[in-house]
């Protein structure tokens, strides 16, 4: 059902930016156009491969997408994860008019 | 958790005004009759803190079942509901009614918010992000 779908969808966005590192990361993403583990980890002052983790979970979220570059991997902002709870907010708010008709 | 309203811009909120008594706009939220007449044949509410929620929710197709985390008497009803079936944590959803400043003949404020629920997630940020607005049709 889509409904169902939309809001897994939702959820993972909303949980993907419900960390503050990740949120941040996702902000500088967008900042910047595109970055790296590499790049971000001295600025967050944690592993290369804690930063790597984040940024994979942004793009499952699609928050995100990469390109491999040579040993690199180069993420950039995506909007689709974004999209996802817009559309998700869109139907919860049609739902609870409907709802809320039926109180009038 | 720290959630009102309007605070996170991941949330969906709709505001009515309803022709009726804030009074009994609270009966159909919390009283057994006037939440099955809402929410569909079978739906329950304890409206207590812990209490259980089942929802026929014909609106959506998908019967929930959820439970209330805070009550303030005549005025606010926060719960976490889910669709029955999946184990998705879900949804939360504050409903806050009061009374409506421009009466008559309108006489109850209603404002649904409801957004993915963060239960068992630590939500450290609330940075805009996309906001949903909302809308107020006349009652």
């Amino acid at each position: 059902m889509a409904a169902a779908g939309e809001l897994n969808h939702a959820q993972a966005v909303f949980w993907a930016l419900g960390d503050t590192t990740r949120h941040r990361i996702f902000e500088l993403l967008i900042e910047r156009g595109s970055a790296t583990a590499t790049v971000l980890a001295p600025e967050f002052g944690i592993s290369r491969q804690a930063v790597a983790k984040h940024l994979a979970q942004l793009a499952e979220a699609g928050l995100a997408t990469s390109d491999r570059i040579g040993r690199e991997t180069v993420y950039q902002p995506s909007s689709s994860g974004l999209d996802d709870l817009v559309a998700w907010a869109d139907q919860a708010r049609a739902l609870w008019n409907r709802r809320l008709d039926r109180l009038a | 958790m720290d959630w009102s309203p309007g605070s996170n811009p991941a949330a969906t909120v709709v505001t009515r005004r309803l022709s009726r008594h804030p009074d009994d706009v609270w009966e159909h939220l919390t009283g057994d009759e006037g939440f099955e007449d809402w929410m569909g044949n079978g739906s329950t509410i304890e409206a207590q803190p812990g209490g259980r929620l089942i929802a026929a929710d014909p609106e959506s197709g998908q019967p929930k079942i959820g439970q209330v985390l805070e009550v303030e008497p005549g005025r606010r009803l926060h719960w976490v509901w889910r669709p029955l079936g999946e184990n998705d944590p879900t949804t939360e959803v504050i409903v806050t009614i009061e009374p409506d400043p421009d009466e008559p003949p309108c006489r109850t404020l209603i404002t649904v918010t409801e957004q993915p629920s963060t239960l068992g997630v630590a939500l450290a940020s609330t940075e805009p992000l996309s906001v949903v607005s909302s809308l107020s049709p006349a009652c």
